[in-house]
Order: C-alpha cells, then sequence, then structure tokens
C-alpha cells in the first residue's frame, strides 16, 4: 500500500469516526438527563475533537485532490473519460460542500462549551443542537455517497 | 421550560453564529464565481479549492473575531431560534450557489 492510499483509508475512516461522533452527542442529548461535571468535561472533549476530525478529513481529502486532478493517467481523466457526472456532479459537491463541515461543527462545539449541562437541561438548547446534528449528519452522510461513487469508478493513484 | 424563540444568546455565541453564517454564504459565492477569480488559485496544484478554502477561512477568523469583540459585552443577543434560523438558510444559500455552478447536465449526457 503506498502512503497515499493509506492516507485515502484514513479520510475514509475519519469520516466514519465523524458520523460516529455526531450519533454519539446526539444519543447523549436524547437520552441523558443530566451530566456530572466530568461528563461535561467529556462533551465538551468530544465536541471539540470532532471539529479537529472535520478538519482533518477535509485535510486529507486535499491530500489526494492534489494527485487526483493531475493529467492522464490519473483517478480523474479516468472518470471523466468514462462517467463524467461522476466527476461534475458527486466528486464536485464533495470538494465544495464539505468545506460547510468544520463550521457546522465548530458551531455545536461552540454550543456545548457555551451551555456546558444546560446542553441536556434546557430543551431549547438541546433541540437547536439535535437539529444541528441531523442537518450536519445528513448532509455528511450524501458527502460520503457523492464521493464513494467517483471512488468505485477510479480509486485516487 | 424556554422555547428556542425565547432563549436569548450571549453576546460570544451570537458571534459565533453570526461569523459561521456569514462564511457559509461567501463560501457559496467564492465557488459560484471561482472560474472568474484567478486569485483563487494560490496553490496551483490544487486550483481555486486552495484560494476557497484558505480565503473563506480566514475571513471566518477575521469576522469571529470583530464580531466577537463588538457583541463579547453584550447578555443578550438574539434569540436562539433567530440565529439557527439565519445559520441554516446561511449554509443553504452558501451550498445552493456551489452546486449551481456545477454541471448538472452531464447527468442526462
Amino acid at each position: 500500500m503506498t502512503p497515499l492510499e493509506m492516507i485515502m483509508l484514513l479520510h475514509g475512516f475519519l469520516a466514519t469516526l465523524v458520523l460516529m461522533a455526531a450519533a454519539l452527542i446526539a444519543g447523549v442529548l436524547l437520552f441523558v438527563k443530566d451530566l456530572s461535571e466530568k461528563d461535561v468535561k467529556i462533551m465538551k472533549l468530544v465536541s471539540l475533537g470532532t471539529v479537529f476530525l472535520v478538519f482533518l478529513l477535509d485535510m486529507t481529502g486535499a491530500y489526494g485532490y492534489i494527485p487526483y486532478r493531475l493529467p492522464a493517467p490519473s483517478a480523474k481523466a479516468d472518470i471523466v473519460a468514462t462517467a463524467p457526472w461522476a466527476h461534475e456532479v458527486f466528486f464536485e459537491s464533495m470538494e465544495y460542500v464539505s468545506l460547510f463541515g468544520p463550521i457546522v461543527a465548530a458551531v455545536i462545539a461552540y454550543i456545548v462549551w457555551h451551555y456546558g449541562a444546560g446542553i441536556v437541561k434546557d430543551s431549547a438548547i438541546k433541540r437547536a443542537l439535535l437539529v444541528l446534528l441531523a442537518l450536519a449528519t445528513l448532509l455528511g452522510l450524501v458527502l460520503v455517497g457523492a464521493g464513494v461513487i467517483p471512488t468505485r469508478i477510479a480509486s485516487v493513484r | 421550560m424556554k422555547s428556542m424563540s425565547q432563549l436569548k444568546v450571549a453576546g460570544s455565541l451570537a458571534a459565533m453564529f453570526l461569523s459561521s453564517s456569514a462564511t457559509s454564504v461567501l463560501i457559496g459565492i467564492l465557488v459560484y464565481f471561482r472560474k472568474q477569480l484567478p486569485f483563487l488559485e494560490v496553490y496551483k496544484p490544487a486550483g481555486t479549492f486552495s484560494g476557497i478554502w484558505l480565503y473563506s477561512y480566514l475571513a471566518w477568523i477575521v469576522l469571529w473575531v470583530l464580531s466577537f469583540a463588538a457583541l463579547r459585552n453584550r447578555k443578550e443577543a438574539g434569540s436562539l431560534r433567530t440565529w439557527m434560523i439565519l445559520l441554516i438558510l446561511s449554509v443553504a444559500a452558501g451550498i445552493s450557489l456551489a452546486e449551481a455552478s456545477l454541471k448538472w447536465y452531464t447527468l442526462f449526457q
């Protein structure tokens, strides 16, 4: 396995981790009634760690983007030749829409840091966080799909 | 128990919502006009994507610092509902602008 392949594997793994972290935060909001000081610290670290993971996800994607867009022979040239829509719509969507990920993740983390234990006690804060988490997870799943389609045609090499 | 419209947010949180909303729209605008903005090609191997990323995130940081400085002492700066609507609409507008610049017609070729 080449270093590039390892980084692209890490890219996919990070996407899974981010979705799991979002599910963890949503689970706490839905099922936990009270948070101890230690729990609040963990939630703050999880939310901040998720921001870091989303940013790292974008960084690893950008790392693969450089060899991807090289002139032929490259993954982009193969995809454009066989299924241009997979690049023009799906890959490009993943490329640009992923930039919104760290922004939404940072807002979620800021709310968690700002309100602490209030995120499970105050229904308005809980609802706001759940709405943001649901939208971010939906967006994340769409982007994972948008990334898988071109990768199945020709992976970065 | 307060609703989202009754809950007033502190200025520091409003600054986060404001800078993030503005940056979301900015990303959409930069993506939409990327082919007419050569200065976005900051790092040639990554094309205009490099500049969209760099400039939008720099703008995010600057906007956050400025709005935080302006709003940090305010105990109440709008309702959570207002800021949530602004953020969601801004992200939706940014994504719509980015998607509008893509070659969707290739799906039907």
